[in-house]
């Protein structure tokens, strides 16, 4: 081997020695740096995991159509007829009315139309006007209850049908109407009647979200015997009817 | 469901219906009642009253009576004012058992007969009326029954003639 040969292996050689040196040192930068990357990566990691951790379960917002149960605070104008006789005014009415809406289909018509058949309880108490005249009215009934005058109790149960519209937003427009077979005692001055009475309510109420307003309707008429002469042993009474009428204003509650 | 929901208004609309339904007034009856407003004052009564043994059927008070009422002081004496509030007031008794008059019951009125503490009996619990016009009126009570072992029959037809005194 002659000297420029071997001149040429040596600068070979330390060419090869020198770039195996880059190239080890790049390996070990780039074993830094992909230690320092997979810190980053595990950090990102680590706050994605944090970040898509099953967070708290958060209260699903109520439909316009979830709502369907729902209370009604009703104030009435009230009058109560006798068959015969004068008209009682009313003083003062008030009515709790709960009940529930049950839908006849899933999917609304036209994207806003509903119906359904709402069912509940219905309870009402009238106060009228005090007897016009001079009159020494027997005390026996309202010395016993410990209170006089002229008030009007109806416990009754509602269904009916309903229709819905959802126009916009969270606004729904109700119009109904309901029969509501009742129980009703009246106390007339002297002596206390019950009977059956089947009312009818028909109205609307306007609702947004979960508080509305409505107006309705109430009529009926029942047959009343005397309830002081049933609990006092002395037999049924002889029957005598009552009409009532009532306008109702009240606040609507969805739930 | 939907079907049973269907099927359930038609049902409900005629017990609704039928539950209404009823004759409430007549032009007749109407007119008994706008007859009846006004100051009564008893002028004759007759029946009988009779009381039997429930178990030996022996009669152990009988009295048949067909009487004139001429003066406050007879036993039968009422005089009464009934109005459209539907009180009927007492305003003088004959007998009047410690009662503090005038004083005010309600009463009741169906087409044909009167109700209320006033016009009922130990066991019946309403009077008939029997005739009405302007100035006069009879009134039938029909009171039977069984208390205390003893069978009761009294039967009543009392007449009364409108004052003059104003009603409401």
């Amino acid at each position: 081997m002659n000297r420029t040969t071997r001149l040429f292996l040596c600068a070979a050689a330390a060419f090869l020695a020198l770039s195996g040196t880059a190239l080890a040192s790049d390996g070990s930068t780039r074993g830094a740096k992909s230690r320092t990357d997979s810190l980053d990566v595990q950090t990102v990691t680590d706050s994605t995991v944090m970040q898509t951790a099953p967070a708290k379960p958060r209260k699903r917002t109520k439909g316009v159509w979830d709502r369907k149960k729902f209370m009604n605070l009703s104030y009435s104008l009230q009058t109560l007829a006798p068959y015969y006789g004068n008209e009682c005014q009313g003083r003062v009415a008030a009515a709790i009315v709960n009940g529930r809406s049950i839908y006849l289909h899933k999917k609304p018509i036209a994207g806003m139309l509903k119906f359904s058949i709402d069912f509940g309880s219905d309870i009402n108490y009238a106060q009228y006007l005090p007897l016009e005249g001079d009159y020494n009215l027997d005390s026996e009934v309202s010395d016993m209850l410990g209170f006089s005058g002229r008030h009007h109790l109806d416990v009754g149960l509602f269904i009916g049908p309903a229709v819905s519209v959802n126009p916009v937003g969270k606004l729904v427009i109700t119009g109904y109407f309901r029969f509501v077979p009742s129980y009703s005692v009246v106390m007339m001055d002297t002596d206390i009647y019950h009977g059956f009475t089947p009312y009818f309510t028909y109205g609307g109420e306007i609702v947004w979200n979960w508080v509305g307003l409505g107006i309705e309707g109430r009529s009926g008429s029942g047959s009343y015997s005397s309830l002081t002469s049933l609990i006092g042993g002395g037999g049924t009474s002889m029957p005598s009817g009552y009409s009532t009428q009532a306008l109702r204003m009240y606040l609507c509650f969805r739930f | 469901m939907k079907k049973l929901f269907f099927l359930a208004f038609p049902a409900l609309a005629c017990l609704a219906l039928l539950s209404s339904c009823s004759i409430k007034t007549t032009p007749e009856s109407e007119m008994i009642y706008g007859l009846l407003q006004g100051t009564w004052e008893s002028v004759h009564v007759e029946g009988h009253d009779y009381t039997t043994n429930a178990q030996t059927g022996e009669v152990t008070y009988q009295e048949d009576f067909n009487e004139d009422i001429n003066s406050p002081a007879h036993p039968d004496y009422i005089k009464m004012r009934l109005d459209r509030n539907n009180i009927v007031t007492l305003l003088e008794l004959g007998d009047a058992s410690g009662m503090t008059l005038p004083v005010s019951y309600a009463y009741t009125f169906n087409g044909t007969q009167l109700g209320g503490v006033v016009f009922s009996g130990d066991f019946a619990n309403c009077m008939t009326i029997k005739e009405i016009d302007a100035a006069s009126m009879t009134l039938e009570l029909v009171d039977k029954g069984e208390s205390d072992g003893y069978t009761t029959d009294y039967y009543e037809l009392i007449t009364f003639r409108k004052t003059d005194e104003q009603d409401n």
